[in-house]
């Protein structure tokens, strides 16, 4: 059955605990738990760290592939002739008496098909 | 067999001192290339010259001074990097093929000793080497490492047309992969695109053999084997041809330096460029005998770049 308090110990009662509780606040962690904390902040340092190291391999090698796939700076992207895609390798050729540049040949897959079929050094097989 | 005083180091050195000028000559003027190019002694660093270009000057006429840009001064940089030869050898080890060489009929042996046969071996390798890094020589992006070969130490020709290119500086022809069937028409194609005043005076057009070897076949077939006249390049056994569109001046150069290259270059001669150490500091060929053992050593700096390479001078096409 369940006891029923009168309001004044339940004041007291309510006090003592926000007490206790301050008391437990202030005093931290048992020396147990607090090698835990310590042992898993640790960890949680490491595996930041880690995971910016991942970030930044991540970045390396995405400017990698880019540079892999795209070629030198400011080219279009790979372009799909027949089965084979192919990079640009160089900004801007003259063909038939015109300059023309790699985005002209990204914009006309007809061009690209010609000069892909001529061996221009402007397409590399990817 | 026994030890020959020719075999003394005392011996080489006084023999280097003696004819140093001429292994200068020999190192840095005895390649092909060097032949034709122009040259540039005693530049240890960065040789800086500002191109300047002019751009349009006659306008129509008012009475105000209004000149604009009349110009575009462009620096140019040429680099020498450090390089160093080091070899070893046993004298008596070779000295049979030195008398077999010896042996050759009409010749001078006086003029000969062990020192300058086993020296000028290691020039005529030397000179091979420069040749192919001036052409092929690509720069190493990352720091250089012990045993790393010269033409890594600096950009070839072939690497500045391809860095010229992708800077824009100068817009290749399709001419796509050279075969003998279509050698004549993409080398006409190549011409048409310079301008006319060097139609007129002459250019060179820098080819491989391989290019070389297929416009020859090609010509021969045209013109039943009575093609093109040759032209010396500066010595009898170095010949290139006569190109016979324009006025008459040009001449196609083939280069062993450019290796399987499909890479052809129309620029003057001129405008190609070598830097190298000079006669001054040319007291960096060493020797030192240890026990049985010959040791050389050399310490020498070399670069190259080219100028004008810009449209309208320079007509390049788009194979590597």
């Amino acid at each position: 059955m369940a006891v029923k308090k009168i309001p004044l110990e339940v004041d007291a009662l309510k006090s003592e605990n926000a007490e206790l509780r301050t008391r437990i606040d202030n005093a931290g962690p048992d020396p147990v738990t607090a090698a835990k904390l310590a042992i898993l902040e640790k960890e949680a340092v490491l595996k930041d760290e880690s995971i910016a190291d991942l970030q930044l391999s991540i970045a390396k090698l995405s400017k990698g592939i880019e540079k892999a796939t795209k070629g030198p700076v400011d080219m279009p992207k790979p372009i799909k002739v027949g089965k084979t895609m192919y990079r640009f390798a160089i900004p801007a050729v003259r063909y038939k008496g015109k300059k023309i540049t790699a985005q002209d040949v990204a914009d006309n897959k007809d061009l690209a098909a010609e000069l892909a079929a001529l061996g221009s050094g402007m397409l590399v097989e990817v | 067999m026994a030890s020959t005083t020719y075999t003394q180091v005392a011996g080489y050195k006084a023999f280097v001192e003696e004819i140093s000028p001429e292994i200068f000559t020999k190192l840095f003027y005895g390649f092909r290339t060097a032949g034709l190019v122009t040259l540039h002694e005693g530049v240890k660093g960065k040789k800086v010259w500002t191109e300047m270009q002019l751009l349009a000057l006659a306008k129509a006429y008012f009475s105000n001074f209004a000149p604009g840009q009349t110009n575009e001064l462009v620096p140019v940089t040429l680099e020498t990097n450090a390089n160093k030869v080091e070899h070893k050898e046993i004298p008596q080890d070779m000295e049979d093929t030195y008398l077999g060489f010896l042996r050759r009929s009409g010749f001078n042996h006086q003029e000969w000793p062990l020192e300058r046969f086993t020296i000028m071996k290691l020039l005529e390798k030397l000179n091979q080497e420069f040749e192919v890094a001036v052409w092929q020589g690509v720069k190493k992006a990352t720091a250089l490492a012990e045993g790393d070969a010269m033409n890594i130490t600096f950009d070839g020709y072939l690497q500045i047309v391809a860095d010229a290119i992708t800077a824009t500086d100068v817009t290749p022809v399709v001419t796509g992969a050279i075969t003998e069937a279509n050698v004549l028409d993409k080398l006409k194609l190549m011409y048409a695109d310079l301008s006319p005043e060097l139609k007129q005076n002459g250019t060179d057009i820098w080819v491989s053999y391989d290019v070389f070897d297929m416009y020859v076949a090609a010509m021969d077939t045209k013109f039943a084997g009575n093609s093109a006249p040759y032209v010396e390049l500066g010595s009898a056994d170095y010949r290139g041809l006569r190109y016979r569109q324009g006025g008459g001046n040009t001449t196609i150069i083939p280069v062993a330096g450019m290796g399987s290259s499909g890479r052809v270059i129309m620029l003057p001669r001129d405008q190609f460029h070598i830097g190298f150490d000079s006669l001054a500091d040319w007291s960096n060929f060493n020797f030192e005998q240890q026990v049985r053992e010959l040791l050389y050593w050399m310490d020498f700096k070399i670069g190259v770049t080219i100028t004008l390479l810009r449209d309208g001078i320079a007509v390049v096409n788009d194979q590597a």
